[in-house]
């Protein structure tokens, strides 16, 4: 049935890959909004910076992998989705292999940061928090926690379809989702370094 | 219908004889019924003359003006099967060629009317439509070349399909002009009609060896009616003199011409003839023409080798194969546009069995590709996984009827049969990868200014008669491995002990050392005779400035200017391909049905298969491609992207486990999370 209903919404829309192209745009342009929503937003709020704990060379390694793979897979596929329409050729042999670093690195970002980004309602008042939270903004955290679950997705799809389980429609479903859901990892990815990097310029 | 509306019409009839009919309409009645029309039916002779089937001196019946009379004929000579020599033809997608085979100088040379890019028009090398006729009317379905009409206007030479043609010589024009001002013998043989029951017969008694000998006879106008078992024919048009008048000829002359004589058997009392007939072709018709037979010491022999899949399970070949009145067959590959506007889209593979308007036609299963993703439908024809053999380390060797006359009695059907084909050869087509048949030409040319054009056959076999000296029965080579060691050839390899002992003493070794310096002497011999014949070549050449050029086997020879033998490569030697399309395997036997590494890994058949080159002479170094070559891969990308499937099984673990960590950690804190709700809620 989800096989049919993709059919017939990729039908109507044209072809899979023309939606997804689409709606790119309008995916980095939402990215760059939140972003500068947010600066704004904090700019005027003008809160005391909040002191973040340092982090480790472990954390930084994990965390640069998975930068490094996230821009890979990101850069490979949605450049050669614009400029040829297909993922094809040596950017898709440079994709798989972002993809086998990306697989590896996201498990390890999950264990190390799980506990740094665990949200709490109601949020302690300021000053009360203790050593692991302070690490990491509102933003950051939510962020961090749609990484995982895109992620989770990006992979899943991508597994399933190397498994002869589905047939052609579903293995085309597969690929749309594993599209949307990397496209939500780029995105999540860029807002999560945006709210990283900004406690450091003294900024919220 | 009222009066007055009967009155209009008759009104309009006379005032507008030639007005067009409507689109249900015909000036052919039609039963409109899909049950078989009975024929018994009057026959008619070349001159439309009603035949009385009991005269001794009848006429052989024409198929044109017999079933001419009820059905469209005209509208059927512009069919697939029988308009490759009409202008207005549109030439298609390239398929096998006719393959003028002449074992007694080298000769393989692919014909086409339909000037596909690789062959050559028959008329401009020299080959009239006589000569046509009498090589290939075994598999001709009569009409095309068998049925010359107003010669400017039936064989003009269309017009080329490429820029290369534009820049032909004018010693090719001339050629063509010659063949089409020869008459042959028509005048005595009479015209090959297109013999309507050669497909459309249902009482299994038409004989296409019958069909074939006539033609061999001369006897095309008797062909039809022998074929047909309505009759038998004495006497043959090839025993007569050219310049035969059958008006001045007395009765008991020694020259006459056939005479024909009816089986009463399916003659009525009204003198009409039974003709058993069949809408639809049955698939033993098409087999005469469409057989191929692999061979070979690896080849499947024929009893354990199975049929197309589609046949199998029910379907006959119109079922797909299938055509309107002016028979234009589809020919069902996809993006097929057939003449009448009609949609065949549903009529090819994908059309019929993938999605789209019309597909599952006749039953066709929806097949899952589970597993394969559906970038190789962009990149993959259907028959590149489903059709043919399946594709393995080496290319092997495959007669077809058309090239070999299967159908016909022959005690040769090995693997040496000439011309040499091979498949299944994959090759790339807009970006989608097919496999084909190939074969390589083989002829002798002139060259000139970088174009190469070959002889004619006929002209270049008298020239090189007494060079290439292959005696009847025999190929040419065949005469160039019948070399035999002197005496002192012998001793040189054996030394004086073992010289003189006779052969069946000989060790292994000692047999194997003779064997290899008789194919260097014949080597040798070759290259000396194909340089003599080379040079005797020029002789026949009228094009000044022109060199003679042998090619065979991918490769083309020619005189250096100290005599020698040159080799050198040339877009004229380069083999021609056709795609294929049968038979169609099952698909647990389809490519790919083991998995990604059927096809993904190094030294896969699919990229790294071998094709060696055919030649109708020796060649020590034969050509040899490599698949990935012939399909225009990239070698290091190919190599990185099958080397990396290597760690497949290792990223699927990986995934798994990455998966189910990220899994456990987002459960256990999305716990966390609601419990942590669930406490703020009974706070609340």
């Amino acid at each position: 049935m989800l096989a049919q209903w993709n059919v017939a919404v990729i039908g109507a829309a044209g072809s899979a890959g023309e939606t997804f192209v689409s709606i790119l745009p309008f995916a980095l342009l939402g990215v760059l909004v939140v972003v500068v929503a947010h600066l704004l937003l904090a700019l005027a709020r003008r809160r005391a910076v909040v002191s973040r704990s340092p982090w480790g060379w472990w954390a930084w390694l994990v965390y640069l992998g998975t930068l490094a793979s996230v821009a890979v897979l990101g850069i490979t596929s949605l450049v050669a989705v614009i400029r040829f329409g297909i993922l094809d050729g040596w950017w898709l042999f440079i994709h798989m292999f972002g993809a086998g670093a990306f697989t590896f690195v996201l498990p390890l970002l999950a264990l190390t940061w799980c506990e740094a980004n665990r949200c709490e309602c109601p949020a302690r008042p300021a000053g009360d928090e203790g050593p692991q939270t302070t690490r990491f903004s509102c933003l950051a955290k939510t962020m961090f926690w749609l990484i995982l679950t895109a992620g989770l997705v990006v992979i899943g799809t991508m597994v399933l379809s190397m498994l002869p389980l589905f047939g052609t429609h579903g293995l085309e479903l597969l690929l749309d989702v594993h599209r949307y859901a990397g496209l939500a990892v780029v995105a999540a990815m860029i807002l999560h370094l945006y709210a990283t990097v900004l406690p450091r310029l003294g900024v919220g | 219908m009222s009066r007055y509306a009967r009155g209009a019409s008759l009104l309009l009839w006379l005032a507008c004889p030639g007005a067009v009919l409507s689109a249900a309409e015909s000036r052919f009645a039609h039963t409109g019924s899909r049950s078989q029309y009975v024929h018994w039916i009057d026959l008619y002779d070349a001159n439309q003359r009603r035949i009385d089937p009991t005269d001794p001196k009848a006429s052989p019946y024409s198929p044109s003006r017999t079933c001419g009379r009820c059905h469209d004929y005209e509208a059927m000579t512009r069919g697939h099967h029988f308009n490759a020599i009409l202008d207005s033809a549109s030439p298609g997608r390239p398929g096998e060629p006719w393959i003028w085979t002449d074992t007694r100088t080298g000769t393989q040379l692919p014909l086409s009317y339909r000037r596909w890019p690789g062959t050559y028009d028959p008329r401009e090398v020299g080959i009239s439509n006589w000569d046509f006729v009498l090589k290939f009317g075994r598999h001709l379905p009569g009409g095309g070349p068998g049925t010359p009409s107003a010669p400017a206007a039936d064989q003009a030479v269309k017009p080329a399909p490429s820029a290369e043609a534009a820049a032909e010589g004018e010693s090719k024009q001339a050629a063509t002009d010659s063949a089409a001002a020869d008459p042959g013998r028509w005048k005595l043989s009479g015209k090959l009609d297109i013999d309507c029951m050669i497909c459309h017969s249902n009482d299994h008694q038409y004989s296409m060896e019958l069909w074939s000998k006539q033609i061999e006879d001369q006897n095309f106008a008797w062909a039809p009616t022998v074929a047909a078992g309505l009759g038998f024919v004495n006497g043959k048009v090839s025993g007569l003199p050219d310049d035969f008048d059958p008006a001045k000829v007395e009765e008991n002359a020694r020259h006459k011409l056939p005479t024909t004589t009816y089986m009463t058997g399916r003659v009525n009392a009204e003198k009409k003839v039974f003709f058993d007939v069949v809408r639809r072709p049955h698939d033993n018709a098409c087999y005469y023409c469409h057989t191929h037979k692999p061979v070979g010491q690896d080849a499947v022999p024929e009893w354990n080798c199975d049929e197309d899949v589609h046949l199998k399970a029910g379907l006959t070949c119109a079922d797909c194969h299938r055509n309107d009145i002016e028979h234009h067959t589809v020919r069902g590959f996809e993006g097929e546009a057939h003449p009448t506007g009609q949609s065949v889209a549903a009529l090819s593979c994908r059309g019929c069995h993938m999605e789209g308007e019309d597909a599952g036609r006749l039953g066709a299963p929806l097949p899952k590709h589970a597993g394969l993703p559906p970038v190789h439908f962009d990149k993959l024809s259907c028959t590149a996984c489903h059709s043919g053999p399946s594709v393995s380390d080496q290319a092997s060797a495959v007669l077809t009827a058309m090239a070999h006359g299967l159908g016909l009695p022959s005690h040769d059907h090995s693997e040496n049969l000439v011309p040499g084909i091979v498949e299944p050869v994959l090759k790339r087509d807009g970006g989608m990868l097919y496999p084909h048949r190939m074969t390589w030409p083989a002829f002798w040319g002139a060259l000139h200014e970088g174009q190469l054009n070959p002889l004619p056959p006929e002209e270049v076999q008298t020239a090189l008669r007494n060079t290439l000296r292959v005696r009847r029965g025999q190929t040419l080579k065949d005469t160039l491995l019948d070399v035999k060691l002197t005496k002192d050839e012998k001793l040189a390899v054996l030394g004086e002990a073992r010289a003189a002992v006779a052969e069946a003493e000989l060790t292994e070794e000692e047999k194997a050392q003779l064997d290899e310096r008789i194919s260097q002497k014949a080597q040798e011999e070759f290259q000396a005779k194909l340089a003599k014949a080379l040079g005797e070549l020029k002789a026949i050449i009228k094009q000044e400035g022109a060199e003679p050029v042998y090619v065979a086997g991918g490769k083309a020879y020619r005189l250096s200017g100290d005599g020698q033998l040159d080799v050198f490569e040339h877009e004229a030697a380069e083999p021609y391909a056709w795609k294929l399309g049968h038979d169609v395997r099952p698909a647990r036997q389809s490519l790919g049905v083991g998995g990604c590494f059927d096809c993904h890994q190094a030294e896969a058949p699919i990229f790294e298969g071998r094709v060696t080159a055919i030649s109708p002479v020796l060649d020590d170094q034969p050509r040899t491609y490599v698949m990935y070559e012939l399909a225009g891969f990239d070698k290091f990308k190919l190599d990185a992207w099958n080397q990396s499937f290597q760690g497949r099984t290792l990223f699927k673990w990986l995934g798994f486990t990455s998966l189910g960590v990220v899994s456990l950690v987002l459960m256990w804190y999305a716990m966390r999370g609601l419990a942590g709700l669930a406490g703020v809620c009974r706070k609340v």
